[in-house]
């Protein structure tokens, strides 16, 4: 049985608590309150995001002049680094082991002691190339010798670099400096130079040139294309500089640039990147920095404009990283895998150029009287069966020189990054060579504490960094290698060869 | 007691624009440069799985989506958002620009990781360079596209000049440059840029116009990444 009940609309009435009264003073608290998040929130909020768009100004390394040249010849192939600088226990066994020295592709009956742990053959296209030294120096070979090769120290590791030519280009061979030695540029300049780095070295400041620079080349690449006349000035292109770090701080917390990984270096990295470009708003800042013909403490030591192109350009980029005003100076020499070629036509004129370059790199350390330190590395090594006597022009003279008569690749067995540190005042460190030494075919084995090609490398830069540094091992440095996994300070203690 | 106060009400806002179905601000999702090579995984469809931290490696793009590596433009890359932040107003096939990419291609940054690239500091001679194809002729690009007339003081060119820096930037931040939370900063980082340059007596309107294009510029295309 259905039964209907009649309900009215009070039945119907949502059974809710009642709204309890509001008096007036609770009215105006809670709107108040209301107010207060409407208005104090946002403001709190934006506030927060400006502290941060206008955080700490960006700190750049000062300009900052820090004389001492730092070079590398990066050979790129495999030359016979046996006629290039040995130590004096290998000069001792290849000077009476004729298989060593037919495999260095030198004499060993005229090995010639630079300095300590330095040894050259004399004869050889390289080591005669450095006794000459450069054209129309004051004094002539004799005074060279006596005022620039007297004042050198060698060292280096054996055996990490076993790789076969080729192999071994991207193994990280080539390193840079950057900011680890304070310059005015706060780069380095790499010649040709386009094989992996060192992993440290990535990311490291530098200008790259081609292979065959020459000083207008490196005076355009220190100056602003269109001229700055009318445009800007070095005033103006550091407000600019300094308000574009400004505007990356300002969006910083809406991109979350420093958030993320990477942010934080890019606006550093980049943002004194911009700093070290003010310079070139002067309209003869390149050509006044690269043209060695208008150099006085150069032209006054040598015949600048005998030189070729090329070998000016080295001179001036040596000498300004001398000065204190660009970083380290890379070369990369390419097609030095010359086993099999004529030792007239190819070999000789190669170990020439790059004896030559060592010659630049010298030159410049001694127009500036400020330390140095040369490393080279190669990727493989050409083992030869003797020498071969080649007819040449060195300084415009008519010489005789003896090339490697080059076979083979042999990086397995003999391979090397070598230093060599000058020092103007003829007190150069006595450094070490790491590695064993076969007595009787000079073949190398690695030391076990060296052990990596990568450690090796760290530890010729840390040795250059220390002369340079009077003693000192760059923060930077360390920080930057040990990032990378290499240079700790077991490895150091056998790496660092000063 | 303020930073209490402070944690408090931010919370209560982020809360407040979740219940909402606000999102917050997506700037940095519509900067993701569609020539990166990252890949983006997590969120609607994807991994759910969070990324080990140490996988996440710089300039190799973000696992996870706002987070993670930042990337920087390339060679190309970086000339297209320079042409873009002066909105096709130079072209890197003519004049000034031309020159200079020409001299610095070779030095650019190579590698969109930062912590690797090298070549910041010729990414602004290339702005420089662009900047001034704004500069020339009888009535020069700053001042028929940005309003700035060179015969005028900079005082006089201040609005406009200022206008000028806030639009390129805005080129490359989807318009947060005028619109998003630190406008103001960014208007008083212009301000200053053009009290530092008036200062000197002998600095016109163009090296005005130049060192607010080389900023806006700079910034807009080398310091922010995506």
């Amino acid at each position: 049985m259905l039964i209907k009940v009649k309900k009215t609309w009070k039945d119907l009435r949502d059974n809710k608590p009642r709204h309890e009264g509001t008096d007036r003073r609770t009215f105006l608290s809670r709107g108040l309150a209301t107010v207060a998040f409407g208005v104090a929130l946002p403001d709190i909020f934006l506030t927060d995001f400006a502290n941060k768009a206008q955080a700490a100004a960006l700190v750049c390394p000062p300009p900052t002049l820090t004389p001492g040249a730092i070079g590398q010849i990066f050979s790129n192939g495999g030359s016979s680094i046996g006629s290039r600088f040995i130590s004096e226990a290998q000069a001792a066994s290849a000077a009476v082991s004729k298989t060593m020295a037919n495999n260095y592709g030198i004499t060993g009956a005229n090995l010639v002691k630079l300095g300590p742990n330095l040894v050259i053959d004399g004869t050889s296209a390289f080591g005669f190339t450095l006794l000459q030294g450069p054209p129309g120096y004051t004094g002539g070979p004799t005074a060279w010798q006596a005022n620039v090769l007297n004042k050198l120290s060698g060292g280096g590791h054996l055996g990490p670099m076993n790789q076969d030519d080729g192999a071994g280009e991207n193994t990280g061979l080539v390193g840079d400096i950057g900011l680890f030695k304070a310059s005015q540029m706060g780069a380095d300049l790499k010649l040709g130079v386009n094989v992996t780095l060192a992993k440290w070295a990535n990311g490291l400041s530098a200008h790259t040139l081609s292979r065959s620079p020459t000083p207008a080349a490196l005076a355009a690449t220190f100056s602003l294309t269109p001229a700055a006349t009318g445009l800007t000035n070095a005033g103006a292109l550091q407000n600019a500089t300094d308000a574009s770090n400004a505007l990356a701080n300002a969006m910083d917390p809406v991109l979350g640039i420093t958030a993320r990984i990477g942010g934080s270096q890019l606006l550093t990295s980049a943002g004194c990147g911009f700093t070290n470009n003010v310079p070139l708003a002067n309209p003869t800042y390149g050509s006044t920095l690269f043209t060695p013909t208008n150099i006085a403490a150069l032209t006054s030591k040598m015949t600048v404009a005998n030189l070729t192109t090329a070998e000016q350009a080295y001179l001036a980029a040596f000498y300004q990283s001398a000065m204190g005003v660009a970083g380290g100076v890379i070369i990369q020499n390419n097609g030095m895998d010359y086993h099999g070629t004529s030792p007239a036509n190819t070999i000789a004129p190669a170990d020439i150029a790059e004896a030559r370059q060592v010659v630049m790199f010298l030159a410049a350390c001694d127009a500036a009287q400020a330390r140095g330190a040369f490393i080279y590395t190669t990727n493989g090594q050409a083992i030869s069966s003797g020498v071969q006597s080649v007819a040449t022009t060195i300084n415009g003279a008519a010489v005789n020189v003896n090339a490697p008569v080059a076979q083979d690749d042999a990086g397995g067995a003999y391979n090397g990054g070598l230093i060599i540190f000058y020092d103007p005042k003829g007190a150069p460190p006595v450094a070490q060579f790491t590695g064993t030494v076969n007595a009787t075919d000079g073949s190398v084995k690695v030391d076990p504490t060296v052990g990596s090609s990568q450690e090796a490398m760290a530890g010729l830069y840390l040795s250059a960094l220390k002369w340079i540094n009077n003693g000192t091992l760059p923060q930077s440095a360390l920080t930057a290698m040990n990032a990378a996994g290499v240079a700790g300070a077991t490895a150091r203690t056998k790496t660092v060869l000063i | 007691m303020k930073n209490t106060l402070n944690k408090i009400m931010t919370t209560l806002w982020a809360m407040a624009l979740i219940t909402t179905g606000c999102t917050g601000f997506k700037g940095t999702n519509a900067l993701i440069d569609s020539s990166s090579s990252s890949s983006i995984v997590g969120g609607p469809g994807g991994s759910t799985t969070p990324p080990v931290a140490s996988s996440v490696v710089a300039g190799s793009g973000a696992n996870v989506a706002g987070t993670g590596a930042l990337s920087i433009g390339t060679t190309e890359g970086l000339v297209a958002r320079v042409t873009n932040g002066l909105q096709g107003n130079v072209s890197p096939l003519a004049g000034n620009y031309a020159k200079s990419l020409l001299q610095v291609r070779s030095n650019l940054p190579k590698v969109a990781d930062p912590t690797k690239a090298t070549g910041f500091d010729q990414a602004q001679l290339l702005i420089y360079a662009a900047c001034s194809d704004l500069t020339t002729g009888t009535t020069p690009l700053m001042q028929s596209k940005y309003k700035i007339v060179p015969a005028s003081s900079i005082a006089t060119n201040q609005p406009a000049l200022i206008a000028a820096g806030v639009l390129m930037l805005d080129q490359y931040t989807a318009s947060l440059a005028s619109q998003g939370p630190t406008s103001a900063q960014v208007t008083a980082a212009f301000t200053t840029l053009l009290t530092q340059v008036s200062a000197t007596a002998a600095n016109t309107s163009t090296i005005a116009f130049m060192s607010v294009c080389i900023a806006a510029n700079s910034a807009g295309s080398t310091l922010m990444g995506f």
